[in-house]
């Protein structure tokens, strides 16, 4: 397509100059050192359309320069006509308001008459002058407290900060208040009641505010340091506390799953008493480990069967986690609800592992002989494999609890003894537990084994 | 123009400070006069009818003014003669201002200093200065400029008001404004609300600024500045060195010595030297000693460890030199604890510092005088100032000054935040007063609060109390 097609299509006329760029793009020279092949492949120099042209602007001299002039002006914010003079365009005809006199904020403060005074604001503390003088100051030095304190000087008087906030929102709030009730309309009744609101000061919540302020202001550095040490302490403590929990749960969580998976198809149609009556509950392994499975039939009556010694040691603990253990069934009915959308083979559905725990059930894999993917991946040898790999899964899971616990076991342990208290047969158990779950693996991997 | 909210009316600031006068024109960096606020004077009894130039025409008796045979060749003239009307018909005072009139030797020339403790005390020779700037050095007409002046923070009201006649009486300014240094010293670093530590020559103040207003209970000030430093190094140097200085203008030949060694020079023959006029070259040499070789401790002082620096080599103008290690820091440490360094009266050979011991026990180390000025402020506003220190005034420019107040101020104040701002270049921070004045004098909403000729004649020189705060 050449320039003129594009012409056509946008409907526009046709260039005034044959464009001269292009020529001079094509002429450009190839730069020494750059074997010709590889500069047609860099391209030479990028698309001009792509840079925003960067021209000096050039210099207009047809263009008459602005001139300035040496004007006189007024600021209405005087009153007394002072004249200046600035420079400023001659085209500049703004002869009107000065530009910055806009910036001539004035804060109201409130005026009030004398017969007011009389009525709502004689106060046994203040004189009539020197709320006056108050005023005044609160005028000239716009609010800003902090000065007028600092310049406070009625003669006889010496006055806090608060004193004089006190009277000025004190005087402020019984004129609103008093002008309200005067006035005769009410439909900015709400709008005044906000307003005396805003007006209201606390002088003694103030006074004790400034105390604690001050303080906080006269720490020593001991006593900041120590308080520094406390907080991070405190902090500690706090962190300490939630690891702890974290881990308590994670164990829990980990040896209902386990007692799950071990008990659960063991009990025909609703569970124990303490689990609430679930319809269609036959939840089977992988409860809570790599999400949900598809089962078969066949899978539950072997998971039954294998673990059908194991029941009554087991029923007693498991019904002590009842609760938690029924929510966590909840979930996973959800998720086994779940279709994969599409045509995918029987094998992709065994549910992938943890990346974190891949190599590590690889290797028990490998030393079972089994490869990571099953060679034949018949719908019993898929829930099989799935099957193995969730117990693969546990079996690791509770190795680490058990090194954990038995470390742990040890450490107290020399702090017993050097306490010199005999230290209960802990480690044992830990062992047993151990032994049960290989042992368990062990069946499993057999069976599969059988089955593949 | 808007956009950064200037509009110049071609105003004029002037600084004077206790040792240097700033002046120039509002809405520039840098002043365009910088020179010493001492001056040269000398009286004579007066036969000649032509020197009674009046006050009000200062700029018919420029033409008219002798030429002195001291001149210096750059052109420096302040000199000026001027008939006293105070003191008779028949005295004459002749003026010398500008750094190379005053430093010109000069027979019965003395040398005063209009300002004490930062406050006008001789208003004839503070006009004198005045009509230099304006008149010698700017070279404007008073009556097309208006005229924004710096004072100390602590000025009385009776000397604010005779600045206010001076600038509308005697120079015809169209408008005047008194701004207060402390305030301008802030604007200059930027900020509103600050507490300012200037140390000037002769006073060292902290004052606290709250929205562009002076916090007048905050303010602190005690006589410990630049020329206390300057003459303890002197009283110094006598003691441990046997030596005194031997300033420039009495010097004709020297020769080469080695250090520490008594100088070899042929002095000069200057009959008729005032006392003043040597004492204030003997102090250039010693600001100069000291503005090269003397430095602040960045830690508290210890001179164990302080006698490990490296050593300074100085030579003075007689040809003494030496090498100076610890008394590079001894020097300064009277700015920081005052008690302890200042020299105890009754000390033989004491030179300019003459504190008597309850002014010793009254005095504050820097830390503590800032410090105390805070403490002496709302709490509420107690964390901004902390976050607001701006140090400014020469006598700050000693390395390690800043180091050393960013060591001990979180000493005293434990839990607060501190942050202290001083200007990087040294012009900055000598003129950082004039710099905020030029900055405010400059901005298009300020040209309301100018006092204007006319409010003035309408309702006196008072005016300056309420228009000025
Ligand atoms: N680089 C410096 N190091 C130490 N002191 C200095 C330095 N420059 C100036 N000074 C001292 O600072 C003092 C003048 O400070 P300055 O703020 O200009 O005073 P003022 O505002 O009173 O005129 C003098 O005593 C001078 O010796
Ligand atoms: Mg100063």
């Amino acid at each position: 397509m050449s320039g003129s097609d594009i012409r056509d299509i946008l409907q526009i006329g046709k260039p005034s100059e044959p464009a001269p760029r292009k020529l001079k793009q094509a002429v450009e020279k190839k730069p020494e050192g750059i074997s010709r092949e590889l500069y047609s492949l860099i391209g030479g120099a990028p698309p001009i359309a792509f840079i925003k042209p960067n021209y000096k602007a050039k210099l207009s001299f047809q263009q008459k320069a602005t001139p300035w002039e040496f004007r006189q002006f007024t600021n209405p914010a005087r009153t007394d006509g002072l004249v200046l003079r600035h420079w400023v365009k001659a085209n500049d005809d703004n002869d009107g308001d000065y530009y910055f006199a806009k910036f001539n904020k004035i804060i109201n403060v409130t005026d009030y008459t004398n017969e007011e005074y009389e009525k709502y604001l004689n106060d046994p503390n203040w004189t009539k002058e020197e709320t006056d003088y108050l005023f005044a100051l609160c005028r000239n030095y716009d609010l800003r407290f902090v000065v007028i304190a600092d310049r406070y000087e009625y003669p006889g008087a010496t006055r806090s900060m608060e004193d004089l906030k006190e009277r000025y929102y004190g005087v402020n709030q019984a004129l609103l208040r008093e002008r309200a009730a005067s006035s005769t309309s009410t439909d900015n009744n709400q709008e005044r009641q906000t307003l005396i609101q805003q007006f209201s000061f606390d002088k003694n919540k103030e006074i004790e505010r400034k105390k604690a302020l001050e303080i906080l202001f006269n720490r020593t550095p001991e006593q900041i340091e120590e308080e520094e040490a406390l907080f991070v302490e405190a902090r500690r403590l706090e962190q300490n506390d939630m690891k702890l929990a974290k881990e308590r749960e994670q164990l829990l969580k980990f040896l209902q799953t386990y007692d799950i998976q071990q008990t659960l198809p063991a009990t025909p149609g609703p569970p124990s008493a303490g689990i609430p009556a679930q319809p269609g509950l036959a939840t089977p392994g992988g409860i809570g480990i790599a999400g949900g499975s598809g089962t078969s039939p066949i899978h539950d009556k072997l998971k039954k069967k294998k673990s059908q010694p194991e029941v009554d040691t087991k029923k007693a603990r498991r019904m002590s986690n009842a609760s938690v253990s029924s929510s966590v069934n909840e979930e996973i009915i959800e998720k086994k609800e779940k279709l994969t959308p599409g045509v995918y083979v029987r094998s992709q559905k065994i549910p992938p592992i943890k990346p974190n725990m891949i190599q590590k059930v690889g290797k028990v894999m490998d030393e079972l002989g089994i490869p990571i993917r099953p060679i034949m991946p018949t719908a019993q040898v898929c829930a099989k494999f799935e099957q193995l790999q969730t117990a693969i899964i546990t079996l690791l899971d509770l190795k680490r609890q058990v090194d954990r616990q038995e470390t742990d076991l040890k450490v107290k342990k020399t702090q017993k003894s050097k306490d010199g208290t005999p230290t209960p047969q802990g480690p044992q158990e830990g062992i047993a537990n151990r032994k049960r779950s290989a042992s368990n693996v062990g069946l499993n991997s057999r069976d599969k084994r059988k089955k593949a | 123009m808007v956009t950064y909210g200037g509009d110049e009316v071609n105003a004029l600031v002037l600084d004077v400070g206790s040792t240097w006068t700033r002046a120039g024109y509002a809405g520039e960096d840098t002043p365009k006069a910088i020179f010493p606020s001492s001056y040269g004077v000398i009286e004579t009894e007066s036969t000649e009818p032509n020197s009674q130039n009046g006050h009000d025409q200062p700029e018919a008796a420029d033409p008219d003014t002798e030429m002195t045979d001291a001149r210096t060749p750059n052109g420096d003239a302040a000199a000026k003669a001027e008939d006293a009307a105070t003191s008779g018909p028949k005295k004459v005072r002749k003026y010398y201002i500008g750094d190379g009139e005053v430093n010109t030797w000069r027979q019965n020339m003395e040398i005063r200093n209009p300002l004490k403790d930062g406050l006008v005390e001789d208003w004839e020779g503070f006009e004198e200065i005045w009509k230099s700037a304006f008149h010698q050095r700017l070279r404007i007409d008073p009556t097309e400029h208006p005229l924004l002046c710096t004072e100390p923070a602590w000025n009385p009201s009776e000397k604010r008001e005779k600045l206010v006649e001076l600038a509308f009486e005697t120079f015809n300014f169209p408008a005047f404004y008194l701004a207060k240094d402390a305030v301008m010293s802030a604007f200059s670093v930027g900020r509103a609300t600050a507490l300012v530590l200037d140390s000037g020559g002769s006073t060292t103040s902290a004052i606290p600024v709250y929205d562009g207003l002076v916090l007048k209970r905050g303010i602190l000030r005690q006589p410990i500045g630049g020329n206390v430093v300057s003459a303890q190094i002197m009283e110094e140097l006598k003691r441990s060195l046997d030596y005194s200085v031997t300033p420039q203008y009495l010097i004709g030949e020297k020769e080469a010595t080695d250090p520490g060694q008594p100088p070899k020079f042929k002095a000069k023959d200057r009959p008729n030297t005032t006392d003043s006029f040597h004492q204030l070259q003997q102090e250039r040499a010693i600001h100069e000693f000291k503005e090269t070789v003397c430095q602040v401790a960045e830690t508290p002082y210890d001179e164990d460890v302080l006698a490990a620096r490296p050593q300074k080599p100085f030579e003075f103008p007689d040809g003494f030199n030496n090498t100076f290690g610890i008394e590079r820091f001894r020097a300064t440490e009277l700015l920081f604890q005052p008690r302890s360094y200042l020299t105890k009266p009754g000390t033989e050979g004491a030179y300019g510092a003459t504190f008597t011991q309850q002014q010793i026990d009254a005095s504050l180390g820097i830390h503590q005088l800032i410090f105390n000025s805070i403490c002496g402020c709302d709490i509420d506003l107690r964390p901004l100032l902390f976050n607001n220190v701006v140090v400014t005034g020469g006598n700050t420019l000693f390395p390690g000054f800043v180091e050393r107040l960013n060591y001990e101020l979180p000493g005293l104040a434990p839990g607060s935040k501190i942050k202290i701002h001083a200007a990087g270049t040294s012009t900055d921070r000598r003129c950082s007063s004039w710099l905020g004045g030029s900055i405010l004098a400059s901005l298009g909403t300020f040209h309301q609060l100018w006092i204007s000729k006319a409010e003035y004649e309408e309702s006196g020189a008072s005016i300056v109390e309420s228009k000025c705060f």
